[in-house]
């Protein structure tokens, strides 16, 4: 039945509202931006028509075909694929001349098009008006109109994409593009040579030969490696391109463009009634200020400082009310369950105790996200990047690594699927190295643990922001040292298209915070609560068992050496997994200031930052949980860590939660992003050790003052 | 011994041009005749004239809409030698000095 289902790929370039588009066609929620490029991966909802329902795919935005970037790879994949029954390509009316650009490489494909002109609204209030039916005729398309902000002209695209589905033959073909006499004569001439060779390629013969004519890397060396078959067809390609160039003398990929764009501009004069006002006024403005030469960058780190400034103090409130409903309902499940005291225990220390502490965040969390989503959407995250080029160029990374940075503080795993927009792999590769050292939201709750434990309420923001800057400090180094070594390679490219500032609609902000929350959710319903399960296996057993050292296997040494406990429920603590884990890294980490306590809570950390925080509250409240009974939790855990660390331990177990030990999931999603176990695991070890380096020095520093 | 050495192991760019230079220049870059769009002023406008070949991804910047004939005007230069912002075909885009320098413009906007 879904085999079955009839398919159409959604199309465009970035910031044409492609995204927003695909929402309304399928009710799907998915990320909305403003930065070129967030739809990385393809996605796909499904349509209901009043007809049969129509499978829908979201193609990442690219601004044209056949380059070398691994959006283009994906899309010209699937338009070659014949799976796809009609293209739906959305442009920008106001930015017609080079969204079309697009749109004209796509006659290649042979399928039926229906262009879709969104923010048609910006266009009128712009005064551009166009002449819809001559424009159909021209190109041989059906045209749409359409304001995705508005939801306008949604309908009438249903309809339309029914009548492609239903009657395919009838929809008219978009023309082939001509370049002139010349250059079609070439591009057909390698077409039918192509056709005759004896392995047929998956992209159309057309557009094949327009690439090999193009001189485009990648297709020649796919012909060149094959057999002497090819050989008289690169000869010719070589004999074409030669005398083309000649001709026009410019290489045959700027004339090509460069006809692509007459054909453009042609066809614009003779549809585009306009009486055009400046309707870059506003983006002019603002980006007198936001981009201006001096006032750029601290307007920029004013921004970032608002937004963490924004996520403490607000948030602070809301985090109370969520861990007084937790304490509540620990309380409440402890009374009911008072008779079993095993369930007791797991329920309300390892679960409640566990995934409570965690949700405990959220506030913090959804308010962080929600500043990012709205930098984002405005269309200030590629200021951003712009500004901060120099400065990531000179630490040897890219602009466009500063957003998947900025994302890094939310969470590492989507920042370093974001990293998938940088073209060089020696850049995005540095880029995913150095992704974990921005401090991620998971860790934000160890480090609002121990700054509102440990020191006072007007430092509390400033240090919070220092560590932040420290985690890019060293991040700056890394990248820096790595590209100089490791990732010796080209620069890439670095142009960015700075889409006009825009209100972001608060739906789609909305949807995003709500989305990325739900994420992180996810994340603590399942990886952590599973994490607080086994911390909780781990603390709990082995039980009072003195006598059977042997079966507790590696660890029968260690328990051997442990302390004669004084009572029964610290003896149970100090003996467990998880202690004898923490007392084992003891010797080293004494060095930096963190006892066994917080040793064992970074065993948690490894499956989730955010366990470190309720591990620590295991710890900490598991032998005295009945003393505590008006104030259990995190209030508790805050005593306990005031009277258990110092500021300065504070510090340098922060320092240490900041650099080292990524979480499993930024494992898994680095060897999945790199291919390469080896990646993933020298990163892992390389930070451990500068984490542990940098919590060292900073405790010895501190002692030594 | 010390410039060498530098270019080798601690410079990102090293400079392939034969004066030694410790950073990628774009002094350097500029052999051949012509103003540069890496060269106007902010506010001007000026027409491209020829994209230099000098590697592949060059192309991407015809393909964005930098193709010879068309008006380009500057409209924000980042200090210290950052990237510009210019405007082409009625949208922005920052491209790097490095890139810029490939750019063969002519300052007179009102001739073809």
């Amino acid at each position: 039945m879904r085999e079955s289902m009839p398919t159409i790929a959604l199309l465009g370039n970035p910031n044409c509202g492609k995204t927003t588009i695909f929402n309304l066609l399928t009710g799907a929620r998915q990320h909305v931006g403003n930065y070129s490029g967030v739809t990385v991966d393809s996605k796909s909802g499904i349509i209901r028509t009043d007809a049969a329902p129509v499978k829908l795919v979201d193609l990442p935005g690219i601004y044209r075909l056949g380059g070398n970037a691994p959006e283009e790879h994906v899309v010209t994949k699937v338009l070659s694929s014949g799976k796809v029954q009609a293209i739906v390509n959305v442009v920008d009316s106001t930015h017609l001349d080079r969204n079309l650009y697009l749109t004209l490489q796509l006659w290649h494909f042979n399928l039926p098009v229906i262009l879709v002109l969104n923010m048609n609204d910006e266009a009128e209030s712009a005064g551009i008006e166009f002449d819809i039916a001559l424009m159909e005729k021209l190109l041989g398309v059906r045209v749409i109109r359409t304001s995705g902000n508005k939801g306008q002209g949604i309908v009438a695209l249903k309809r339309a994409i029914k009548q492609v589905i239903s009657h395919p033959r009838l929809f008219p073909r978009l023309k082939p593009v001509l370049y002139g006499e010349h250059e079609d004569e070439a591009i057909q001439e390698i077409a039918h040579l192509l056709q005759e060779c004896p392995e047929q390629d998956m992209e159309p013969d057309s557009f094949i030969a327009e690439k090999l004519l193009e001189g485009d890397e990648e297709f020649t060396t796919r012909f060149e490696a094959r057999e002497e078959s090819n050989q008289a067809l690169m000869e010719d390609v070589r004999q074409l391109r030669q005398r083309l160039a000649n001709d026009t003398g410019m290489p045959l990929a700027v004339t090509l463009a460069d006809r692509r764009y007459g054909v453009i501009s042609g066809l614009i004069k003779a549809v585009q009634i306009s009486n055009r006002k400046t309707q870059l006024l506003w983006t002019d403005r603002i980006d007198s200020v936001a981009t201006h030469r001096f006032f750029g960058i601290p307007l920029f780190l004013i921004a970032m400082y608002l937004v963490f400034y924004l996520t403490f103090t607000v948030g602070d409130p809301l985090v109370q009310m969520m861990e007084k409903f937790f304490n509540l309902l620990s309380d409440g499940v402890s009374y009911l369950l008072a008779g079993s005291p095993m369930i007791q225990s797991v329920l309300c220390d390892g679960v409640i105790g566990g995934v409570g502490g965690v949700l405990s965040f959220v506030p913090t969390i959804l308010i962080l996200f929600l500043c990012l989503a709205l930098l984002e959407a405005s269309g200030y995250m590629a200021r951003a990047a712009f500004i901060m080029d120099r400065f990531m160029h000179k630490m040897g990374l890219h602009g466009k690594s500063f957003i998947p940075m900025l994302i890094g503080f939310g969470c590492t795993v989507p920042a370093i699927m974001a990293t998938r927009s940088i073209e060089s792999k020696s850049d995005r590769f540095a880029t995913i190295f150095i992704l974990p050292l921005m401090s991620c939201g998971a860790r934000l709750p160890i480090f609002v643990l121990f700054i509102s434990a440990l020191f006072p309420s007007t430092m509390q923001a400033e240090l919070l922001w220092g560590l932040y800057l420290l985690g890019i400090i060293i991040a700056v180094c890394t990248a820096r040292l790595l590209k100089s070594t490791l990732f010796k390679g080209d620069d890439e490219l670095f142009l960015l298209e700075l889409p006009p500032y825009r209100m972001p609609s608060l739906k789609n902000l909305f949807l995003l915070m709500i989305q990325r929350a739900w994420m992180y959710l996810k994340k603590a319903g399942t990886i952590i609560l599973f994490a607080s399960l086994v911390l909780w296996v781990l603390n709990t057993f082995p039980q009072n068992e003195n006598q059977s050292p042997s079966a507790q296997g590696t660890y029968s040494e260690l328990n051997s050496q442990a302390e004669i406990p004084v009572s029964a429920d610290t003896a149970q603590l100090q003996q467990s997994y998880s202690a004898q884990i923490g007392r084992f890294f003891e010797p080293v980490t004494q060095w930096a200031g963190m006892d066994w306590r917080t040793n064992s809570a970074l065993i948690g950390a490894l499956a989730a930052k955010e366990v470190f925080v309720s591990q620590l509250g295991i710890l900490y409240s598991t032998p005295d949980v009945d003393d505590t009974d008006e104030e259990g939790g995190n209030a508790f855990l805050t005593q306990a860590i005031r009277a258990n660390y110092t500021p300065l331990q504070g510090l340098s177990i922060m320092v240490f939660c900041l650099i080292a030990m990524p979480c499993m999931a930024t494992f898994g999603i680095v060897r999945k992003e790199t291919g390469s176990w080896a990646f993933a695991i020298s990163q892992s070890l390389f930070l451990d050790a500068l984490g542990l380096i940098m919590a060292i020095l900073v405790y010895q520093f501190g002692l030594f003052i | 011994m010390l410039r060498y050495w530098w270019r080798l192991h601690i410079s990102t760019r090293p400079c392939r041009c034969e004066h030694g230079c410790l950073c990628d220049c774009h002094r350097c870059q500029m052999s051949g005749e012509g103003l540069r769009l890496n060269q106007l002023p902010v506010g001007s406008e000026a027409r491209i004239m020829e994209i230099v070949p000098h590697h592949q991804g060059l192309s991407k910047l015809s393909e964005l809409g930098l193709t010879p004939g068309t008006l380009v005007s500057v409209r924000k230069k980042a200090p210290f030698g950052g990237p510009i912002i210019v405007c082409v075909r009625e949208v922005l885009l920052a491209l790097r000095l490095s890139e810029a320098v490939h750019i063969i413009v002519s300052e007179s906007p009102n001739k073809k």
